[in-house]
């Protein structure tokens, strides 16, 4: 039986089928011939998660537009299918033409999250490819990785051949058009991964080999290739106008998470949040045009008949010309019957003016990321949001008719104690006052809490996590203390799986025969709550003599060397010491449009947002 | 394109409206939805020669047009085989198809091919199958004798095929999978599924006391 065949039974037996069947409109069916490079872009997580992002469908565009090249999607099959495949001896393969990995030339998995690095290797055991680049020989794929999570991929450098840090457009190519020249040519795996060092943002971990100290600490990594640079820098695109940018997405055949078109409006962020990892990977803010915008997203409703348009990027209404964007798009988007949605808005009058356009009579989701209850926190991690500030907006915003309100919050933030807890609490308790006061008696407020992960290249990259336990405590407290007022509901993040995704986020190799080991157990889908083995975990990091604690947990030294340092994301680590001695001071960070605040970026590329607000009025972002 | 859902088939259709540029109508209402409608939706890993969508439009359109756009985004396996004008305000089609035109192929695994006594089958009194039952969720007989217009075996190399004529009406609709179950029962033979394959070859509506195809009823 073919592929095809079994697949014919296989699919009448599992749940969503259309998963798996690919042929959707504007997905590419090339013709196939033996020169060509075949590439497997890898999500590892389910097909509706995956074909929500945006960033697959920029590199599958990318890839597939050269005539040599044919990049094929591939997604991780949800745990009844994977059974069935199994049982069937089916290996996994492509959406577009059914091709088993094993056959493809690269096979390229994007790293979105931590949680999402069982799925890795639990694809490349589904598709029969040995998990360890050692492992691996000529004829097995490259097996690579990119991604925010490329930053610090020290827990999977032991399973990847090549790993691209930064924006992917034009490296992905670079080393693909590498990887034809090698298939064409015969060359030698070890020979393409030393050309491949000359590639912007390209880090070859078999090139550099940890060293330990006598307790186990990281040291050091000595270069096993002396043209490996020292550090590798990640790919910086200056010009977000000159990116490809695809218009014809393909649509899924079934309901994925974000169905909608998505244009990404700017990358990076200028605002400086001390807990955040995007804000600082990246810098610096590069801006698409206006007219550019308006254009891509005109190209994209017409070409793929979405009903939705959304914005992105990391903090919408700092956009530049966010006024004339904003009002331009809403008056196309009115008349062609699209709804159009604006995340991470700031809600001063120009936000609530475009609010209300938007929504009309329906007004429905309204967030805060407040992140902490106090004032005092909120200057730690530099979250410049003041509470009046909050109040005013929330006011606006209960007059013009909505009856809930969203607050992001994090729990387990330095310096955090009991009393930034109840400032959560009391928060909660003043708006329900203010609804009361201006007669809404319905009025909903749902606190969404998350526990605080240490990330790299953050300034809290060096600070201890709270323990599992203590995450526990803290949510009872909040459940204790918020279960009398009305109105108020709570909603929390397992804390386990915080503890694990602090783990991988800031270990080093050593955690690469854990993951193997969880694997083996049967570690699958941590993201998904009905997919997380706890015990298996915890098996998994014993074995491997991995003391959970000291990973989770350590407060590094601030002078101790740190695993992925090999990459540099283009700020200084002086920039983010600084920053976190400020923090412990509880002194805040002006925005970099105001002024310059040196984190280094502008030592490799024109920081075009620099101090452009000079002593403008400063504004909150909510 | 038999593993897409019903709401999936929606949606893209809603697509693919959207993309042919056809001017659709709108409900009224905080939520404004596509006024379109899928005629008798087909069952979950089935296939088609012959379906039915219907639209309502602000305004008169361009058919040749509206054909061709949506034809040009369609995704492979889907194809609009023609267009026609309903009169406003008549009875829709979902309330004038009355039946269904089925063949299955049925390659059996690990047994030969049988050939049914399918008269004997069709002249009982009551043709029971077994339904699920929407409420209690437990499985329950049905008698479908009135349901049944024609089942025929037909030839085909190493299986069994049929040819029905089945209800498809808004009121009673007969899936020919349970049916089969039923023929194969009466002989002792449990039908696994996964050996069958369902292609519904038309739709049909009673004009004048005659069956005809949907499409030409109006």
């Amino acid at each position: 039986m073919s592929v095809q065949e079994k697949l014919d039974k296989i699919l009448l037996r599992v749940e969503k089928p259309a998963r798996y069947i690919g042929g959707e409109p504007n997905s590419i069916l090339k013709e196939t011939d033996p020169s060509m490079l075949r590439w497997a872009f890898c999500f590892p997580d389910m097909y509706e998660i995956g074909m929500s992002f945006l960033g697959m469908q920029i590199l599958y565009f990318a890839l597939n537009k050269s005539d040599h090249i044919y990049c094929e999607r591939v997604f991780t099959p949800a745990k009844d299918m994977q059974a069935e495949m199994e049982k069937e001896g089916v290996p996994l393969f492509t959406l577009e033409t059914k091709t088993p990995l094993k056959e493809m030339d690269i096979v390229g998995f994007t790293l979105q999250y931590e949680l999402s690095y069982s799925n890795v290797l639990l694809m490349l055991k589904e598709a029969g490819i040995p998990l360890r680049a050692a492992e691996r020989t000529e004829k097995d794929p490259l097996i690579v990785a990119g991604g925010p999570c490329a930053f610090n991929s020290e827990p999977l450098a032991e399973f990847f051949d090549a790993i691209m840090v930064g924006d992917g457009e034009n490296q992905i190519i670079e080393l693909s058009e590498l990887a034809w020249k090698r298939k064409n040519s015969g060359q030698s795996k070890e020979d393409y991964l030393k050309e491949l060092v000359n590639v912007p943002g390209v880090y070859v971990p078999s090139f550099y080999k940890p060293i330990y100290d006598e307790k186990g600490r990281f040291k050091a990594f000595e270069k096993l290739y002396d043209k490996a640079p020292d550090r590798v820098l990640k790919c910086i695109e200056p010009d977000m106008d000159a990116l490809e940018f695809p218009t014809e997405h393909i649509i899924p055949l079934m309901d994925a998470v974000y169905d909608r078109a998505t244009v990404e409006i700017f990358r990076g962020c200028t605002r400086g949040c001390r807990f955040c990892q995007a804000g600082m990977l990246y810098r610096p803010v590069r801006e698409r045009s206006i007219d550019n915008i308006v254009k891509l997203a005109k190209e994209q409703l017409a070409s793929s008949g979405h009903g939705e348009l959304s914005l992105l990027s990391l903090s919408s209404s700092d956009y530049s010309q966010f006024n004339d964007l904003a009002m331009t798009l809403l008056d196309y988007c009115s008349a062609h019957n699209v709804s159009l949605s604006l995340p991470s808005l700031r809600l001063d009058n120009m936000g609530f003016k475009v609010m209300d356009a938007i929504q009309g009579a329906r007004k429905t989701g309204l967030t805060f990321a407040v992140e902490a209850g106090t004032q005092r926190l909120r200057d730690v991690i530099n979250k410049n949001v003041w509470e009046e500030d909050i109040f005013k907006a929330l006011g606006t915003a209960m007059d013009l008719g909505w009856n809930a309100v969203k607050l992001y919050l994090m729990i387990g933030l330095p310096t955090e104690t009991d009393e930034d807890l109840d400032g959560m609490v009391e928060l909660a308790k003043k708006i329900m006052d203010l609804a009361y006061s201006k007669g809404k008696r319905g009025f909903k407020v749902n606190l969404s809490v998350a526990n605080f992960v240490p990330k790299p290249y953050t300034s809290f990259q060096w600070v201890p996590q709270d323990t599992p336990e203590e995450f526990e405590r803290k949510h009872y407290y909040l459940k204790d203390h918020v279960r009398n007022i009305k109105g108020v509901t709570l909603h929390y993040h397992g804390s386990y799986e915080s503890h694990l995704e602090a783990i991988f986020a800031r270990g080093g190799r050593e955690l690469s025969k854990t993951l193997e080991l969880a694997v083996e157990k049967g570690c699958s889908f941590d993201s998904w709550t009905e997919g997380f083995k706890e015990d298996a975990w915890k098996e998994a990091l014993a074995e491997s003599g991995i003391d959970d604690n000291y990973y989770g947990l350590r407060g590094l030294e601030l002078d101790a060397p740190l695993p992925w340092s090999v990459i540099d994301a283009g700020i200084t680590e002086e920039f983010l010491l600084r920053e976190y001695k400020k923090s412990l001071k509880a002194q805040t960070t002006e925005d970099c449009r105001h002024y310059c605040n040196g984190c280094g970026i502008n030592r490799y590329v024109e920081c075009t947002q620099c101090g452009v607000l000079k002593d403008a009025e400063r504004t909150y972002s909510v | 394109m038999r593993f897409i859902s019903h709401l999936d088939i929606q949606r893209l259709f809603k697509r693919l409206i959207k993309l042919a540029q056809i001017p659709v109508a709108y409900s009224q209402g905080f939520n404004p939805h596509e006024l379109t409608n899928i005629v008798q939706p087909l069952s979950l890993g089935f296939e088609s020669e012959s379906e039915y969508f219907e639209i309502d439009t602000q305004q008169p359109i361009d058919m040749e047009k509206a054909l061709e756009g949506l034809n040009l985004h369609a995704p492979m396996g889907f194809e609009f085989t023609g267009i026609k004008e309903t009169p406003t305000g008549k009875r829709n089609l979902s309330s004038i198809t009355a039946y269904a035109v089925y063949r299955a192929e049925i390659k059996p695994e690990g047994r030969t091919p049988h050939k049914f006594h399918t008269n004997d089958f069709l002249a009982q009194d009551k043709i029971f199958i077994m339904k699920r039952d929407k409420k209690t969720k437990s499985m329950v007989e049905k008698d479908v004798k009135s349901m049944v217009r024609s089942l025929e075996q037909k030839d085909l190399p190493g299986g069994e095929a049929f040819d029905m004529l089945l209800s498809c009406a808004s009121n009673a609709t007969l899936n020919p999978m349970n049916l089969l179950d039923s023929l194969y029962l009466s002989e002792g033979i449990d039908l696994n599924h996964e050996d069958v394959r369902i292609t519904r070859i038309d739709m049909l509506a009673e004009k004048d006391g005659k069956l005809i195809s949907a499409f030409d009823f109006f």
